[in-house]
């Protein structure tokens, strides 16, 4: 029987324990190799130590442990709730969270200014195009024959062309419209449908320029002058 | 018999049924459901940790540490696994991180006192060798002068009675690693104590 034969018999190899093997052979090998005696022996210490520390038991506070974890877990919970406030407040204040604010608030302000800018833009140029001074309403219009005159036609061709159909709101001109209307008060022209229908249409126009409020004005200013001309004696 | 043996898998099965319900019930963050659940296995994650951690203290903290991640990671936990098995592993990785971040090595001699040992009452070996305590203290002493994995693999091993090839599945190794390192750890071991005994 050789060493390594010796060391086969004796060690298993799964457990690392010695095994106790009866035969005269392997105890015939061992009294005679000093090496292999060594390794028996080393082999022996071991194995009786591993089995000494596998049984050997450190008593602990269970009780102890379980109220420290569930306290840890209760902490936890806490701190991860903090921790995500903090990662919130975190993400709030970083620089670039805070410029892109900046920027949403700048972007909202401009969109609402250049809103007010742009219809303030159509109010100055429909006023331009009416002719009307800001602020002076249709009464303050005074020289309409003047304006007529300016347009190369006669009240009641235009009167007959409206009615017809032939000239529609849209190819008159402010200063044109206004004159019409102060001719209308002060003629003897009737209102009829066809006229109030005029009138609508040329409401729409200006729809797109003037809102309710501005719109309300304006055919206030009509009637203001129908019932001027009404007073001084015209239908 | 077979009734003793139907009554036993009955409890097996009982046992399992309401450790899954208490899993779901710590999974809507239920504590106390978990303090439960802790009281159950607490034994068995002590008996572990003493394996790889000898210090009374320390083992305490890293069975909590162990509970802890437990409860953090109870989602992933497989239902249609065993709850010991992916306790087993947690607790082991638990000891392994412990070991690696605390170079530290625990204080033997105070710790042999510390200790209740419950071994062998024969130390009175056949060939009239005497396992003293002394001795378990300086195989203990030689565990714990080998690396970190070596220490784990030899005590998974050797001291845990775990196959080769659940350690290498454990500590996410290789077969021949685990093999490699195990040899190692024994050589080292056995050469100390060949020194030891010679004096």
């Amino acid at each position: 029987m050789n060493c390594p034969e010796v060391e086969k018999l004796i060690f298993d190899g799964e457990t690392s324990k010695i095994k106790i093997v009866n035969d005269d052979n392997l105890k015939e090998h061992i009294a005679a190799c000093k090496n292999c005696r060594e390794f028996a022996d080393v082999l022996q210490i071991e194995s009786l130590a591993l089995d000494k520390i596998q049984k050997s038991v450190i008593v602990l506070d269970e009780e102890k442990i379980i109220n420290s974890v569930i306290n840890k877990l209760k902490k936890d919970n806490s701190e991860y709730i903090r921790k995500y406030h903090h990662k919130i407040m975190d993400f709030i204040f970083t620089p670039s969270f805070r410029l892109a604010l900046a920027l949403l608030l700048f972007g909202l302000l401009g969109w609402y200014f250049s809103v007010e800018y742009y219809d303030h833009q159509k109010i100055t140029m429909l006023e331009k195009r009416l002719n009307i001074e800001s602020g002076m309403d249709l009464n303050k219009f005074d020289n309409a024959q003047l304006a007529l005159a300016g347009m190369g036609r006669s009240i009641n061709t235009i009167i007959n062309g409206i009615i017809n159909g032939e000239i529609e709101s849209k190819d008159m001109d402010s200063r044109q419209y206004k004159s019409l209307l102060k001719l209308l008060v002060e003629s003897e022209a009737k209102y009829n449908d066809k006229f109030r229908t005029f009138l609508q249409s040329l409401q729409v126009n200006v729809r797109n320029g003037l809102d309710e409020n501005e719109l309300e004005t304006l055919f206030k200013n009509i009637e203001q002058i129908k019932t001027l001309v009404a007073a001084n004696g015209g239908e | 018999m077979n009734d003793t043996l139907k009554n036993s898998e009955i409890d097996i099965f009982e046992e399992e049924k309401s450790e899954i319900s208490l899993i779901t019930q710590c999974l809507t963050g239920d504590s106390i459901a978990f303090a439960q659940l802790m009281k159950i296995h607490i034994k068995y994650v002590d008996r572990i940790v003493q394996k790889y951690i000898w210090q009374k203290e320390i083992a305490e903290e890293v069975v909590q540490e162990v509970f802890v991640k437990v409860w953090r990671n109870l989602s992933g936990y497989d239902v249609n696994k065993k709850f010991t098995t992916w306790i087993y592993r947690i607790t082991v990785n638990c000891c392994y991180d412990y070991l690696r971040k605390n170079k530290r090595i625990p204080v033997l001699e105070d710790l042999m006192d510390e200790r209740e040992v419950k071994s062998v009452s024969n130390s009175q070996h056949s060939d009239g060798l005497i396992l003293t305590k002394e001795l378990e203290f300086y195989v203990r002493k030689f565990i714990n002068e080998l690396s970190n994995k070596q220490k784990i693999i030899y005590t998974m091993i050797d001291i845990e009675n775990n196959s080769i090839e659940e350690t290498s599945e454990i500590m996410g190794m290789s077969y021949g690693s685990v093999k490699t390192n195990l040899s190692y750890a024994r050589k080292s071991i056995r050469m100390k104590i060949k020194k030891y005994m010679a004096g």
